[in-house]
């Protein structure tokens, strides 16, 4: 298991340098000049190229290149190009509030979608699993936003249950999940969906297996059937598929962001690709794909506590 | 049979209890009314987050929002009206005989916002307008410099400043006022900060001082107790980053928000007009949309190809398309509130007003040799109000059978592009406050992109007006002025080099218990200015 870690930590490295390169490079490659982006319709060509060379754009590609990597060894992330504060201190700042979000909009997904799941497979072309397969697809179907806003229109503006905006002064815990509540579910709805989805799917498959008839013959009780023989064996693709929607939804969190007026990484990322911010760009591109290297590690070491089968070598 | 009751007794009563603990989480978290004693006034813009509250940098209707209330100039624009320019820190100036040097006398006992080093603040005096106008000359401490490199400033005593022109330019006046780089700074408060901090912890002489910057969620500002004219009715401000528009209009409606910026289109403000408690500005100046012709490029360097297009746009069918509350019909290229501006009737009796006539445009096109037409491509922004009006061209134009590619891009790519002179037809959308702007930036040939001397906006190469700027600059008789100017606009409606389609109005909604202290007509600053006479009744 230590191996395993070592080996997936020292993984990271190249991982990262290549995500970060190709960042670098497509960033650069993309049209429009940043310092226009910045400066806006009143700039001057002096103002123009003052700024140029202040960040750094008049010099060689590579030499950039090898500037930016230095920096990131260093752990200097640099200043954003719009307004100069330090890109760790805002990612900082950011980080917790879309991991709060995303944490537990999967908190939602998978204490909702787990059980839906489960019953529409047991349930299976019955009612239960006609109207939990339309559900589903529903909140497949419906755009995040588009369904924040209606949460916003019944649940704040109609029934007055939750704030419309924000997230809360610092240090006021009830009041920081009062603003939680209605962009998790908005986010947890819909990975409810997916998560339904798949743990029917793979129910159904392990429903069909010799042992779970075996389970049944020997006269067990229907939920150590269910419970204890088939969900454990179907968890594995379960685990899967909800470790990759937990990624995914970090970056797709920005719509949830703009719609509640919520700080975030997405929302930093939108406005830094809008204005041309390559340092913060670049930055949260290394975030986001340390985030993803770690959960799907997380996921490789939650396999082993599933299945006891699995071991790392 | 007892051990399953049992079972069932237990499994009830845990469910019971969880219910019970949502119900009364839920309880306990029902809306409170906001009865706190503090008068805080939020208001929400649609920009996702700052760029910069230093004034030498302001990008973006929030950035310019929250310096004009953290700001002062030496003069400003009359609260509600940019008609009248009137004293600010300078309680009164006079103006030399030639025209070519101001003396500003300023208020005395004015103090910064509290900083570092300097809880109570410190004097604004005349070392920091000299310094702060030299701050603003400057292209790396500021994006006005093209503006502000003409005046040179020098201290007379520690109240009194005197401010020469290196050239003659009409009204300098109005590029002292509370606006973009006529916003003023103490020295010592931004040496202690450094320029790299001040773009988010600004120290001013506003109504209100900054408190918290948290980025992409609000800006927190409040009451300057210290202010020269007397302390805010407000306790304090928050301005809200909200691009979501549905979100904006769901705050204002639960009053979590108490001024909203718009949408500037009729629908919203007929909606918003609906809501109750709720009442809608929609005010000036706002911005003029044009679309000039790059005058180098085929067939558009052909005088009657150029006509045709003009003869071929129906501004009545665009306003009635956006609204006609939202927008306001403009014949000349700068605005008729604006001295020197050409209205409608002048444009009329010039007979230049090309009010649409397809066949004459058709006929323009044959004498121009495309009776049938032709086509073009240009780069459009995916910004609301540019694509509309580009898409609404396109669907006229090809009426006389010029069809007009649209090639979508996101906006700094827009402009990027339209800098590097890539387009042939460019939709612009612009306000100034002096005529001599509009004319400098847009139609002078040093201003030409990529190849004037100091390329700025003239994206139509416009080159025969200079002299007429020349001589407007030099022209001491305001009246004299204004006619040369008005004689300018004549001759690009002419030689349609370009085109003004509508003057796109400001849109705010507020809750109805706030007062703005002034009556709004028309303000610069892009927002309705909050100041010190701003209040709200917290019952409503």
């Amino acid at each position: 298991m230590l191996r395993l870690l070592l080996r997936r930590l020292l993984l990271l490295v190249p991982t990262i340098l290549v995500v970060v390169t190709l960042v670098f490079i497509m960033v650069r490659v993309a049209p429009g000049d940043p310092a226009i982006a910045i400066l806006g319709d009143y700039a001057t060509k002096d103002s123009l190229e003052a700024l140029r060379e202040k960040m750094g754009f008049n010099v060689p590609l590579w030499l950039q290149y090898l500037r930016f990597l230095s920096n990131i060894f260093r752990g200097d992330l640099g200043v954003s190009m719009l307004n100069n504060n330090p890109v760790k201190a805002q990612l900082l700042y950011a980080l917790p509030y879309t991991l709060e979000l995303t944490i537990s909009s999967m908190i939602v997904g998978v204490l909702l979608g787990l059980p839906f799941g489960i019953l529409t497979a047991l349930r299976r072309n019955r009612w239960a699993d006609y109207v939990g397969r339309i559900v589903s697809l529903a909140g497949i179907s419906i755009p995040s936003f588009y369904l924040g806003i209606l949460m916003i229109f019944v649940f704040s503006v109609k029934l007055g249950l939750f704030p419309v905006m924000g997230i809360s002064r610092s240090g006021d815990l009830l009041g920081r999940l009062n603003h939680l509540v209605l962009p998790a579910f908005t986010m947890g709805l819909i990975l409810t969906s997916y998560i339904m989805r798949v743990s029917r799917s793979t129910m159904l498959n392990v429903l069909k297996e010799d042992y779970i008839r075996t389970a049944k013959a020997k006269g067990l009780n229907n939920v150590i059937v269910v419970y204890k023989h088939a969900l454990l064996n179907a968890l594995i693709p379960i685990i899967s598929v909800t470790s990759i929607y937990f990624i995914v939804i970090i970056g797709a969190s920005v719509m949830v962001e703009i719609v509640f007026s919520r700080p975030g990484l997405g929302k930093l990322m939108v406005l830094a690709m809008k204005q041309r911010d390559y340092v913060m760009l670049q930055s949260i591109m290394l975030v986001y794909a340390a985030l993803a290297m770690m959960i799907n590690l997380a996921t490789d070491l939650i396999y082993g506590l599933v299945d006891p089968r699995i071991k790392y070598k | 049979m007892k051990a399953v009751n049992k079972c069932h007794l237990k499994s009830n009563i845990i469910i019971s209890l969880i219910l019970a603990v949502m119900v009364g989480f839920s309880c306990f978290y029902l809306p409170q009314v906001a009865w706190s004693s503090e008068k805080i006034l939020k208001i929400a813009f649609d920009q996702a987050d700052i760029m910069s509250l230093d004034p030498g940098f302001s990008k973006g209707t929030m950035d310019m929002a929250l310096q004009d209330m953290l700001y002062n100039g030496l003069l400003r624009f009359k609260p509600g009206d940019i008609t009248v320019v009137e004293p600010d820190l300078a309680e009164r100036y006079e103006l030399s005989p030639d025209g070519m040097e101001f003396t500003f006398y300023l208020r005395k006992g004015i103090m910064t916002h509290p900083f570092e080093g300097n809880p109570g603040g410190v004097e604004f005096t005349a070392e920091d307008v000299v310094w702060s106008l030299e701050k603003s000359a400057d292209p790396k401490r500021s994006n006005y410099a093209g503006n502000f490199k003409n005046f040179e400033a020098s201290t007379i005593d520690k109240y009194t400043v005197k401010v020469r022109l290196m050239q003659r330019v009409p009204n300098p006046e109005r590029l002292l006022v509370d606006y973009r780089g006529g916003f003023l700074v103490s020295k010592k408060a931004y040496e202690t900060i450094g320029q790299e901090k001040f773009k988010t912890n600004p120290v001013g002489t506003g109504p209100f001082r900054f408190v918290e910057y948290l980025p992409g969620q609000k800006v927190v500002l409040t009451a300057h107790e210290k202010y020269f004219r007397g302390r805010p009715r407000l306790d304090g401000v928050e301005a809200w980053c909200m691009p979501e528009v549905n979100s904006r209009e769901f705050a204002l409606r639960k009053n979590e928000l108490q001024v909203i910026e718009g949408v500037r289109e009729e629908s919203w403000v007929e909606k918003l007009s609906k809501m109750a408690n709720t009442v809608v500005d929609v005010f000036g100046a706002g911005e003029i949309l044009h679309f000039h012709i790059n005058m180098t490029k085929k067939p558009f360097d052909d005088v009657l190809v150029r006509q045709a297009l003009l003869y071929g746009t129906d501004r009545d069918e665009i306003r009635t398309f956006i609204g006609p509350r939202a927008t306001e019909t403009i014949c000349g290229q700068v605005p008729p509130f604006l001295p020197g501006g050409l209205n409608c009737d002048e444009a009329a009796k010039a007979g230049l007003l090309y009010d649409k006539d397809l066949a004459k445009a058709k006929e323009l096109l044959s004498k121009a040799g495309y009776p049938k037409g032709f086509n073009f491509e240009i780069f459009i922004t995916e910004r609301a109000s540019y694509l509309r009006a580009a898409e609404i061209l396109q669907a006229q134009w090809k009426r006389i059978g010029v069809n007009m590619k649209l090639n979508l891009v996101d906006h700094p790519t827009y402009h990027t592009n339209i800098r590097k002179d890539l387009n042939p037809i460019i939709i612009y959308e612009a306000m100034r406050t002096d005529p001599d702007q509009w004319f400098h930036q847009m139609f002078h040939s040093p201003s030409i992109v990529v190849t004037g001397k100091s390329p700025m906006i003239n994206f139509s190469h416009t080159t025969f007006i200079d002299d007429l700027i020349k001589s407007a600059r030099q022209e001491a008789d305001k009246q004299k002025q204004i006619q040369i100017w008005k004689q300018a606009q004549i001759k690009l409606l002419e030689n349609a080099a370009s085109y003004p389609l509508y003057l796109l109005k400001l849109v705010f909604a507020r809750n109805d218990g706030v007062v703005w202290g002034y009556d709004l007509k028309t303000t610069i600053a892009l927002y309705p200015q909050i100041n010190e006479l701003t209040n709200i009744d917290l019952k409503k």
